[in-house]
């Protein structure tokens, strides 16, 4: 059972909404979210891609979003809404920290507006601008009037509050009725992801969200199994733990022990996928015959390699291999990272 | 209460906007902009986005015409900080400037942070109150 159930949180947030399954709160609430959507969605009308879904939801509940594109823009921002008496404001280049990437002001004295979202666009940060307005959208579905007689205001990205929050989050950027019949049409045929296809995607329904956010959109959806793998230079977690404590500084003083391998630092896969047993495990080694290693080492930026290969080449570090299944491996190269669409050969 | 056309005409001329430069914005025609503000024909959620956008205000304060109701203002009896409270003393703060700080303070609802949330100290409400103060007065 998913963790985020026993969260005391989560189940009030559940209760707070007049949910009665407490015991599966974070189902419950996703559904929830969903559903009010749906509801927006139909008193709006027709809807035919998913930023204009972000509008129209957002507008409904009274969420106006500003974006922060440099420094002048906090200062914009901030004398814009003092001028109207919210005295928050005056705070904002404190509280969008770099390590922040939005914050919520709840509007205090306009009668049309109900909530403020600041989101932080400067820099890699606006990557994400798409997902942190849904992540700001769920938050405001997920309250109920008891949650402003209890003020609560969660803030660390590992809260059981903001973990779901994400997760309805990544629910509604990729609302399923809107993106689902996209995905399908454009895998009719390869019955697997590509890169091209991905664009493709983005462009016709959801042009707001980056590519990664998209991939993990598409394989949480797709009705085939999918994987995908994300790979960059790193140590073993045990490594890692070793590094971080005195004996192992010591222990690695001189002899370079620790080398930083190129491994599977991120690995994103869905339930066909795990229900065949296509899988690599976080923190794998990327197998030398790999085209994953090739594309890392030799390719431009956004240059797309295909290969044959066969799930076993990966091992694990203390032995065995991977099960033997006949994969395509699709892979590019962005920024310093190798992301690699694995799939089923045909 | 009004109707969506009234609603639409009002904010119209909050704004100081003719027909003209409503329908121009909004890319709909004039003709359209006077049947939609005697409520003379009902309209789509494309150009009820449109206008709304235009006129700056909500979706759904555009269809439904209520303002923001009083539930951001709830009545649960108010505690003031310890922290606040000793700098209220400190600098010998009126009760009102000293709810305004807190009102402002709690009007953050939502963080999205890699770090985690720090409780208030009393010179983090000093610093609030330095930022604050020529809106207090």
């Amino acid at each position: 059972m998913d963790k985020l159930n026993n969260s005391k949180i989560i189940q009030k947030i559940a209760s707070e909404l007049g949910l009665k399954r407490y015991r599966d709160g974070q189902n419950a609430i996703r559904e929830f979210c969903i559903q009010e959507v749906e509801n927006i969605k139909t008193q709006f009308g027709l809807i035919d891609n998913l930023s204009k879904l972000l509008e129209v939801v957002s507008s409904f509940l009274r969420i106006r979003f500003e974006e922060v594109n440099d420094d002048n823009d906090i200062e914009a921002i901030s004398k814009k809404y003092l001028a109207q008496g919210e005295l928050k404001f005056a705070d904002l280049s404190r509280e969008l920290d770099a390590s922040t990437d939005a914050v919520m002001i709840c509007l205090m004295k306009d009668k049309v507006w109900r909530y403020s979202a600041v989101i932080d666009c400067r820099g890699y940060k606006k990557f994400r601008a798409y997902f942190t307005k849904w992540h700001e959208v769920a938050h405001i579905l997920t309250r109920s009037p008891q949650t402003f007689l209890f003020h609560r205001t969660p803030y660390f990205k590992r809260d059981p509050e903001e973990i779901l929050v994400d997760r309805i989050a990544g629910d509604l950027a990729f609302y399923t009725p809107l993106f689902l019949p996209e995905l399908l049409a454009r895998t009719k045929t390869t019955k697997r992801l590509t890169f091209d296809i991905i664009e493709e995607i983005r462009e016709i329904v959801c042009q707001g969200a980056s590519r990664e956010a998209t991939i993990r959109g598409a394989i949480s959806r797709a009705p085939f199994p999918q994987l995908m793998v994300i790979a960059d230079y790193g140590l073993k977690k045990s490594e890692e733990k070793e590094l971080s404590s005195n004996q192992g500084l010591l222990f690695t003083e001189g002899n370079g022990q620790f080398l930083p391998k190129l491994r599977a630092v991120d690995v994103i896969v869905n339930k066909p996928a795990l229900n065949i047993g296509l899988w690599i495990h976080k923190n794998m080694e990327v197998p030398q015959e790999s085209i994953i290693r090739k594309a890392y080492e030799e390719s431009s930026p956004n240059e797309i390699y295909h290969n044959r290969e066969n799930l076993s080449w990966w091992k694990h570090s203390r032995g065995g291999q991977l099960n033997n299944i006949c994969v395509d491996v699709e892979v590019t190269k962005i920024g310093r990272r190798v992301y690699a669409f694995i799939s089923i050969c045909p | 209460m009004s109707s969506l056309g009234e609603r639409i005409k009002e904010l119209r001329q909050s704004m100081g906007w003719t027909q003209d430069r409503l329908a121009q914005e909004a890319e709909i025609s004039k003709s359209f902009l006077s049947e939609i503000e005697n409520n003379k024909v009902s309209l789509s959620g494309e150009n009820l986005l449109k206008i709304a956008n235009v006129l700056n205000t909500s979706l759904d304060y555009l269809m439904k015409g209520n303002y923001v109701s009083s539930e951001k203002k709830p009545s649960k009896p108010i505690e003031i900080p310890r922290e606040l409270s000793e700098l209220a003393e400190d600098l010998s703060l009126s009760h009102k400037a000293t709810l305004a700080l807190l009102e402002a303070h709690n009007s953050l609802i939502a963080r999205r942070s890699d770090k985690e949330k720090t409780e208030m100290t009393k010179d983090n409400w000093r610093d609030l109150f330095e930022k604050l103060k020529e809106y207090l007065k």
